[in-house]
């Protein structure tokens, strides 16, 4: 192998040795001593929001006040083009629903416990290329500076529906779909309840058409990769009790069967790519019928919130 | 040089990746099922006992089975997903549903090579 095949060569197993780490959290060999888990879906080129995870080297949870980004372009499989760290981007913590957040919240990130708090750091950024990114994360922890990293990739474009796309005319399915077991319509179902009914009244094409504003969850409550799926779903549930006046709130459930791998229809056309299948996710889509805003993995009340409030109120949808 | 360089940068990398200072994975998992057993016999700490300790490997081990064995780790994440509403509903789980979940895990760990006693 010559010199620029091999380096090549090299530089392409390292790139990917650097991605494959970086959702395990792994990098301790570097002198890192936080463990980074990449929490963002389908990263794209221009600004977007980035979330990431936060452990110890033993698996305990980080949480609270704000942690240091910084970014750095790594190449692409083909060419490898290390750039230095960017400035700092502040990230501030995001406790999903249900975590018990004391009262003022801890203004320094520390070690938490999962039942009082579960959560990750988010920071909106800017990718100015497509390729293979790491990102270095430094928490101050008891007043020391703990670092870790963890990379990443950023596609051209984004291959789930993105902010500004017009929503796709989806018929979910709802309590009234005929021929449809329960379970299809909600993971959660498998008592025979289904256990947030506001989420499955109307479907996100009869809202389109009703020019109504959308928030759509795809989640899996039950049969959840993330982890997060459950409290995603009942945060939007609850906003649907408080925000029913504004906006239609639909939860699309993934999985038809989840025992024979047969993805929902509705769910399949807006978040399964390539066989790729990451959830939960939550888009909010305007009564323009375009996408206003997504969230990939986590979405907090304050978060959301704002978008519901700016809304006008139109009323509960008809019957 | 740059030949050395770069197998050291990709040594370091792949170390790195292996994680051989972290705790054993399987140590992780098998405590879960002991603190699955703890929460069925001590309903008020139950809930910290299922996040604290067995959340996370619940899933790990879903995820670890879920290509070969999918019934099975159905089993276990309906298991997990009716206690998990009940802690978070109610902060309470039903010591039966604690260990009908403790079993279903302990079967799927089987399932890994891994053994462990069944609650007490």
């Amino acid at each position: 192998m010559g010199p620029r095949m091999f380096r090549r060569a090299a530089l392409s197993a390292l790139l990917l040795v650097l991605v494959a780490c970086g959702g395990s959290g792994g990098g301790n060999a570097r002198g890192d001593d936080l463990a980074v888990q990449v929490a963002s879906y389908d990263l794209a080129t221009g600004p977007t929001r980035f979330i990431l995870g936060l452990l110890t080297l033993d698996q305990r949870l980080i949480g609270y006040g704000t942690v240091d980004l910084r970014f750095s372009y790594v190449g692409t499989k083909e060419n490898a083009d290390p750039q230095p760290f960017g400035p700092v981007v502040k990230a501030a913590y995001l406790p999903i629903h249900g975590s018990e957040t004391p009262s003022p919240p801890p203004s320094a990130p520390e070690i938490v416990l999962s039942s009082e708090s579960r959560g990750v750091y988010g920071a909106q950024t800017t990718f100015d290329k497509a390729g293979f990114w790491e990102v270095e994360a430094t928490a101050v922890v008891d007043g020391k500076a703990r670092t870790g990293k963890g990379a990443f990739a950023v596609n051209a474009t984004h291959a789930i529906p993105a902010v500004g796309d017009q929503a796709l005319p989806t018929e979910t399915l709802t309590l009234t779909t005929p021929d449809v077991p329960l379970p299809a319509i909600d993971s959660r179902a498998g008592s025979g309840e289904i256990p947030d009914p506001d989420l499955h009244r109307t479907t996100i094409a009869a809202s389109l058409a009703a020019k109504r504003p959308v928030v759509a969850v795809f989640a899996t409550p039950v049969y959840c990769t993330s982890r997060f799926c459950g409290p995603v779903t009942d945060l939007v549930d609850e906003l649907a009790h408080q925000y029913a006046d504004r906006a239609d709130f639909v939860h699309v459930e993934i999985w038809r069967d989840f025992q024979n791998r047969t993805v929902n229809k509705s769910a399949a056309d807006w978040v399964l790519r390539n066989d790729q299948l990451n959830e939960p996710w939550i888009f909010v889509i305007g009564a323009d019928g375009r996408i206003t805003a997504r969230f990939d993995n986590v979405a907090t009340r304050q978060e959301l919130e704002p978008l519901l409030r700016a809304l006008p109120v139109i009323g509960p949808a008809a019957g | 040089m740059l030949r050395r360089s770069l197998v050291a940068a990709l040594l370091v990398a792949v170390a790195g990746c292996g994680g051989s200072d972290g705790p054993d994975p399987n140590a992780t998992l098998v405590d879960a099922h002991a603190a699955l057993c703890e929460a069925a016999a001590e309903p008020a700490r139950a809930r910290a006992l299922f996040f604290d300790r067995a959340h996370d490997a619940l899933h790990e081990v879903a995820r670890r089975v879920e290509e070969s064995e999918r019934p099975l780790a159905a089993q276990l994440l309906e298991a997990k997903e009716v206690v998990e509403s009940d802690l978070t509903a109610t902060r309470q789980a039903r010591p039966d549903d604690l260990r009908r979940l403790a079993e279903v895990y302990r079967t799927t760990l089987g399932r890994l090579a891994i053994t462990v006693a069944p609650c007490d």
